[in-house]
């Protein structure tokens, strides 16, 4: 890792991008965000599939009679939107499941936070920080504001990985903490079983928090691409499990794609986008795809 | 074949110590920890694979396994044994060599000559290799075992011109005997009897047991030296004999094939006469079978002789057998009392009883009756004639002596009484051959009364025993208006009682005399005195009677059988002064001893024993003893031996030091594949 936890090349590849708030926001402040509530000279930005509840007066009625679907126009609204950057520095983070040294989920997470951070604050977002799991961290929440960057950049810089990041409490304590009509942005493994902090995610939805998660993998531990049997343990705790690589390779990649699709189900039951990415992957599409607000 | 374990506890001590190894190799935790961040996903792995251990390499666990196996078993020292060793002569300082010169030994093969030669060059080489001082001793199996050196000498030159002048016998094999020789030729002082066989003949290895083991508990030890044919072989003629009874007409012979292939042999049957019969004779590998020679209807009697060709084994291709005086009646009834009309008399009922077929069928089969009166007795010949019947004749006295010759030279006669025989006369001149004296003729039942049935008699005799399939209530259907009366008797050794009236009154009465028999039957065979000849049971009474009686007597002196190597003793009436005995190449020592001769023949086919004049008191077909025909081995003198002494006889491989060889070389081989693995491994590793 840099001397700086954000990357300022990476800062530079997404300098053009906006973070764009999927859900109307009303903001407090006016940002550079468009508000999709001013729906008159407004710019379009896309259609939507329609959903009981939504205005009848936004359904594209020209679709609807070309495609035979109902549709709902799209409009942009410039509007300020708190951030929130939720990030996991639990014991599993630091691991590196490959054999060769390359980079834990752990940096990653971190340059993906504070290039998020610093981004975000150029761009006159309010931004915060929920510090899930770790331990040296003075400060382990930073509500989202305009002139936090330096404790977030600080909090980043001092915080050690280590014990559980406890997703389903978080869920549930963000879900009554954080500002309505928000952003979250949650960088973690999701390395907790998803039927214990899946139904949290709707304590956040009801507030209407727009939930992004930028989950990190190592595709080095999903492949278990491990050349001899070993003894394996995760630093959260638990018992060891010895384990043939070989062996058990062909069931393991069953196993992910089972528990890839449980965590796109619980985040999509409750419209949170769920942004998949290797630890050793380009940065710059994740963040293109959450500032974006498209999975 | 078993295996023995030298140390069953290092078994048992190996499989303690290598199992838990073995176990700790196959289900051993891995050595490298590290830690792994998505152990969620690994839980819900399925169970079977969170469990299972890794083997690392099953190439290197199974080399392991097999080197702790071979290490188990070099400890538990095994060892593979089955019978069938030959032990090797060991030189204990007294051997005795038994030859065994008996007619298999001469067995040949194209290029190697005849067993015995074989066993007399291996013998040889072995006494002359002896270690100097060692005492030796011969003797020969053949016949009757007999030494060849008195007892053991320490010259082997005498020992080695004994055995070379061993020659070949056409006896049997008395292996008994000689191990007893041999081993009282030791003289319980231990030593080694070596026994050159060829180990043929069934049976002939198991009746030397006993000697085996007596020869064993006194210190010695039998060394079978085995001589044995590449493919052993040979058809032998097993028997011949003409006819079974006095309806003859054919020549059985009997081969065998002791060979593993089947054989076509040509054979010549060859008469007294000088007549010869060639035929083929097929056998099946390992089979007997049956050739039946038809001989003329006419033919001189004598001692007839079969031969067949066979390469391998000569000695028994040839087969002697008696043949009778052919084409002549067996039987001749004397007619005593003529009737006035043809079913009037005795030998009307005879000769439909004898002959039911006719006169010219019974020239094919059956019996030919000659009939005549009391007058004609002189042409009655032991040669011709094996059953004579008296019917009813009165006055015997002309020619008794001529039935009482008849009788002891093995004819038969059956006496039966009527109105017209004279009691005094024939008790006296018939006394030594009647089996119980005439008292009367005696009324037994009241006229129109029904007669005294008669009982049924014991199917175990061998004139009645026909009638155990079924008929013996026809007997009961047999009576009796009167009867001959004899005097009391007591059935003895030479004296039964065949049948009885229901009252007790003897009715068949038989006499052994000399060679031959004698029935005397109190009733009569015509419709006089009784219903007999009118019953169902009556012909196939008198045709088993005549069947019966007509066999040819074995103890028949003029018709002896011997065989090679045995002794045979003839006895002979009248003076002894110049009995000689004639053999096939001339004549052979003989003995007498009182009234009888004996002798030994060496070679098979006609021997006969002359008086000073005249023709042959006795003939004897000798063959040789077929025991020794079967070539094929059987029981090897090994395994005989091995009864009763299993340990010598056991062959043995020791397994521990293979097995130790192989751990040995599995312990390199896999600690170099251990190695060749270890090595990429690190370097990959390094790098």
């Amino acid at each position: 890792m840099s001397s700086t936890p954000w990357d300022a090349a990476l800062l530079a590849r997404i300098a053009h991008l906006h973070l764009q708030a999927r859900n109307v926001v009303e903001g407090w402040r006016q940002g550079g965000h468009r508000s999709l509530r001013t729906t008159s000279a407004i710019e379009f930005v896309d259609h939507q599939e329609y959903a009981p509840g939504d205005p009848i007066r936004h359904v594209d009625w020209k679709v609807a009679a070309r495609t035979d679907r109902l549709v709902i126009r799209r409009h942009a609204a410039e509007r300020e939107v708190p951030v929130t950057l939720a990030v996991d520095f639990s014991g599993d983070l630091q691991t590196r499941g490959g054999e060769d040294g390359s980079g834990s989920k752990l940096s990653t997470a971190t340059v993906l936070a504070a290039s998020l951070a610093v981004f975000l604050r150029r761009h006159g977002d309010p931004v915060g920080l929920e510090v899930l799991g770790g331990r040296g961290v003075k400060h382990r929440t930073i509500p989202a504001g305009s002139r936090t960057l330096p404790s977030i950049l600080r909090s980043l810089a001092e915080v050690e990985p280590g014990g559980v990041a406890g997703l389903s409490d978080a869920f549930h304590a963000m879900g009554n903490r954080l500002p309505r009509k928000s952003v979250l942005i949650l960088i973690s493994d999701l390395m907790e079983e998803p039927s214990e902090w899946g139904p949290q995610v709707a304590a956040l939805v009801r507030r209407g928090i727009d939930l992004r998660v930028i989950h990190l993998h190592d595709p080095a531990e999903w492949a278990l691409r491990l050349s001899e049997p070993s003894r394996l343990y995760s630093p959260e705790g638990g018992d060891e499990l010895p384990l043939d690589p070989v062996a058990a390779r062909p069931a393991m990649a069953a196993v992910v794609e089972e528990y890839v699709q449980e965590v796109r189900g619980y985040l999509g039951r409750q419209r949170g986008q769920h942004f998949l990415i290797a630890h050793d992957a380009p940065l710059d599409g994740v963040l293109r795809g959450v500032l974006g607000g498209r999975a | 074949m078993t295996l023995v374990w030298g140390l069953p506890l290092g078994l048992a001590l190996g499989v303690l110590v290598g199992g838990p190894l073995l176990a700790h190799l196959i289900r051993r935790t891995p050595q490298l920890r590290r830690a792994f961040g998505a152990m969620l996903l690994l839980n819900r792995l399925p169970q079977e694979l969170r469990r299972r251990r890794h083997v690392e390499d099953r190439g290197l666990l199974s080399l392991r396994m097999l080197m702790i196996a071979a290490f188990v078993l070099a400890v538990a020292r095994p060892e593979l044994q089955w019978p069938g060793a030959v032990p090797e002569f060991g030189g204990t300082g007294a051997v005795v060599v038994v030859i065994d010169d008996s007619m298999s030994m001469d067995l040949r093969e194209s290029a190697k000559g005849t067993l015995l030669a074989r066993a007399r060059d291996e013998a040889v080489a072995i006494v002359r290799n002896l270690p100097p001082g060692t005492l030796v001793g011969a003797v020969r199996v053949g016949g009757t075992a007999e030494r060849l050196t008195p007892e053991l000498v320490a010259d082997p030159d005498v020992v080695v011109a004994r055995i070379e002048a061993v020659t070949q016998t056409l006896s049997g094999t008395d292996l008994s005997g000689a191990i007893r020789h041999a081993r009282r030729m030791l003289a319980g002082a231990g030593g080694e009897v070596l026994v050159f066989t060829d180990e043929a003949g069934f049976g002939v290895m198991e009746s030397a047991l006993p000697e085996i083991a007596l020869l064993t508990s006194q210190g010695g030890a039998l060394v079978p030296r085995p001589v044995h044919a590449v493919e052993p072989g040979n058809v032998a003629v097993m028997g011949a004999v003409y006819g079974s009874g006095p309806e003859g007409g054919t020549v059985t012979v009997q081969v065998a094939n002791f060979s593993s292939t089947k054989k076509e042999v040509p054979s010549t049957l060859s008469l007294p006469d000088g007549t010869e019969i060639t035929a083929f004779i097929e056998v099946e590998a390992g089979a007997h079978a049956e050739k039946r020679f038809t001989v003329p209807r006419v033919g001189q009697g004598g001692i007839g002789s079969v031969q067949i060709e066979d390469g391998q084994l000569a000695a028994d291709n040839m087969g002697s057998f008696h043949l009778p005086t052919m084409g002549a009646s067996r039987v001749l009834v004397v007619d005593g009392d003529p009737g006035l009309t043809p079913i009037a008399s005795e030998v009307y009922y005879l000769e439909r009883a004898l002959a039911p077929w006719g006169r010219t069928a019974s020239l094919t089969g059956g019996v030919l009756p000659d009939i005549t009166s009391p007058s004609g007795v002189n042409i009655l010949d032991p040669d011709v004639h094996r059953v004579a019947f008296l019917a009813n004749v009165a006055d015997p006295t002309p020619w008794a002596n001529k039935l009482v010759d008849f009788v002891n030279q093995g004819g038969n006669l059956v006496i039966s009484l009527g109105d017209n025989v004279s009691v005094d006369r024939t008790n006296g001149v018939l006394a030594s051959l009647l089996p119980v004296q005439l008292r009367r003729p005696r009324a037994i039942a009241g006229p129109g009364e029904a007669g005294v049935p008669t009982q049924i008699p014991d199917v175990d005799l061998a004139i009645f025993a026909p009638f155990a399939r079924g008929g013996l209530a026809g007997f009961q259907r047999i009576r009796w208006q009167q009867l001959y009366t004899v005097d009391p008797y007591e059935d003895s050794d030479s004296v039964r009682t065949l049948l009885r009236l229901e009252n007790g009154l003897p009715l068949m009465i038989e006499r052994t005399v000399g060679l031959g028999r004698v029935i005397l039957f109190t009733g009569t065979f015509d419709a006089d005195w009784g219903n007999l000849p009118i019953q169902a049971v009556f012909m196939p009474m008198i045709q088993s009677m005549v069947r019966e009686l007509g066999v040819p007597t074995e103890e028949a002196n003029t018709r002896l059988t011997g065989v090679v190597g045995q002794a045979i003793s003839v006895p002979v009436s009248g003076s002894m002064a110049e009995v000689r005995v004639e053999g096939p190449s001339g004549s052979l020592g003989a003995t007498t001893d009182g009234g009888t001769v004996l002798f030994t023949p060496m070679e098979p086919g006609a021997h006969r024993v002359m008086g000073a004049s005249g023709p042959a008191i006795s003939e004897i077909a000798v063959n040789v003893d077929t025991t020794e025909s079967d070539v094929r081995r059987h029981t090897s003198l090994s395994q005989t031996a091995a009864e009763v002494d299993p340990d010598r006889f056991m062959k043995r491989v020791k397994l521990g030091p293979w097995a130790l060889w192989l751990a040995l070389m599995i312990a390199c081989i896999q600690a170099a594949y251990a190695l060749w693995k270890q090595r990429p491994e690190e370097a990959r590793r390094v790098g």
